[in-house]
């Protein structure tokens, strides 16, 4: 993955400025203090925002996006958050199969999930999108190391390119990924 | 409301978010029975059944006339009436919200008319359609007239407040417009959509009732309200005014039911 003279800026506050990275292909942990941009690269990789100029080339074009904040539909349980993805053709049972390996019972009300488990049922939604690549941000939070190892092992199988946004190394060794650090200017 | 007891002590639960109390059940009806003492006192202190009747003479009033047809064809008509006009207000003030929430032109075609209708003295409204149309069809077009410009306030203002995360996640995972309007937008919106649904019935109800005394069609309660006062039945006019307060409160209580939430996972 290659990111060139990338900038963005929200108003007058530069978040990137001629950004330069060049990353093997494969998962990749982006590191670094908060309010550096993690969060804003990974939402200019989904096309959420417009960089100002610069380009991203050399990471699939199919991408899903685990965000920071779960964003799941407090009206639908578990499994229907996740079904919500699937296109026509996906296997409508892919859904629970996901869940039942992340430890959630597809049927529960989303509303009486702890944070963790709220971040499961995300992570089971970007795992079940049909897409080339996965965008993570912070995908472990709440999690004990245990699941976060079983979540990590999740991520790794899929072979997926993956970008992952995290503030600890051990994540960044559970998923066995590179590791791309950046630094608030 | 669910109440337990072990001898000991009474047990009460949460309803509709009113903490109910098993050992209180009496004080509605109590409520009730003093202000009807009070009711019977002042009628006494004025002395004039003209002016004040007392609660004997109305039930007096309201016996006879529940035995007589044009009661019950004149609670019907009032009733079909009034929600043809609620249902089609609803109606008209969704697609109104709509067409405001998803157009800028729209929104800047309609606001102001919805504004307007909404900042209108209703006596207005009823003059101008008593020249423009029937009797019957003036409480018809005043509960929608009312109707409409609460619903969509209500949703107009919970569209903007919604989540944009939603939207972000929508965009994200490609969903279609189905799913999204399906999944995310409807459900967002039926708590205020409701909440109209359920305000927009009184002012429906009271239009419609007043549309009735200006406009007076032929068999309806608002005429017999008016007909009470002309010819100083005043028992009667009391009789006929706690009919549509009756009416009022089991039109709520099915409103309410109609619109109750269905889905255990829904907000």
């Amino acid at each position: 993955m290659k990111i060139e003279n990338l900038s963005f800026r929200y108003g007058d506050k530069y978040i990137f400025r001629d950004f330069y990275a060049e990353t093997d292909s494969g998962i990749i942990c982006i590191m670094g203090p908060s309010g550096c941009g993690k969060t804003t690269l990974l939402h200019l990789m989904a096309g959420l925002l417009e960089p100002d100029s610069g380009r991203i080339t050399g990471f699939p074009e199919k991408r899903s996006l685990m965000f920071q904040e779960d964003r799941l539909l407090p009206w639908l349980d578990a499994r229907a958050n996740v079904s919500l993805v699937l296109g026509e053709k996906d296997d409508p049972e892919l859904s629970a199969r996901l869940l039942r390996e992340l430890e959630i019972d597809p049927e529960m009300d989303i509303r009486s999930m702890s944070g963790g488990m709220r971040r499961r049922v995300a992570l089971a939604r970007a795992l079940a999108f049909d897409s080339d690549a996965l965008l993570l941000d912070e995908p472990f939070k709440g999690l004990d190391e245990d699941l976060m190892r079983h979540c990590a092992d999740m991520i790794r199988r899929t072979g997926k390119s993956a970008l992952v946004s995290t503030h600890s190394e051990a994540e960044a060794e559970a998923l066995g990924a590179g590791i791309l650090k950046i630094k608030c200017s | 409301m669910e109440m337990r007891t072990d001898g000991k002590t009474t047990y009460s639960r949460i309803t509709d978010g009113k903490i109910t109390d098993g050992r209180n059940w009496w004080r509605t009806p109590a409520a009730v029975l003093f202000w009807i003492a009070v009711w019977q006192l002042a009628s006494m202190a004025v002395g004039k059944e003209l002016i004040l009747p007392g609660p004997v003479a109305v039930l007096k009033a309201l016996w006879s006339l529940v035995r007589t047809s044009t009661f019950w064809t004149s609670i019907l008509l009032t009733v079909l009436r009034i929600m043809l006009g609620y249902v089609a207000g609803v109606a008209l003030g969704c697609l109104l919200a709509f067409a405001c929430s998803t157009s800028r032109v729209l929104d800047s075609l309609f606001r102001p008319v919805v504004k307007t209708i909404r900042a209108t003295p209703v006596a207005s409204f009823i003059i101008l359609a008593m020249l423009w149309m029937s009797k019957g069809g003036v409480p018809v077009l005043m509960s929608a007239l009312i109707v409409a410009p609460v619903v969509w306030g209500n949703l107009t203002e919970a569209y903007a407040a919604r989540d944009r995360g939603l939207d972000e996640m929508a965009q994200v995972y490609r969903l279609g417009r189905w799913k999204r309007f399906r999944f995310i937008l409807v459900p967002a919106l039926l708590p205020s959509l409701r909440a109209a649904c359920l305000t927009g019935l009184g002012f429906a109800w009271k239009s419609g009732i007043a549309a009735e005394v200006l406009s007076q069609p032929k068999t309806a309660i608002g005429s017999n309200i008016y007909y009470s006062k002309v010819y100083l039945e005043t028992p009667e006019l009391f009789a006929w005014t706690a009919s549509v307060i009756a009416l009022s409160f089991a039109l709520e209580i099915l409103v309410r039911k109609l619109i109750a939430r269905r889905d255990p996972h829904e907000d």
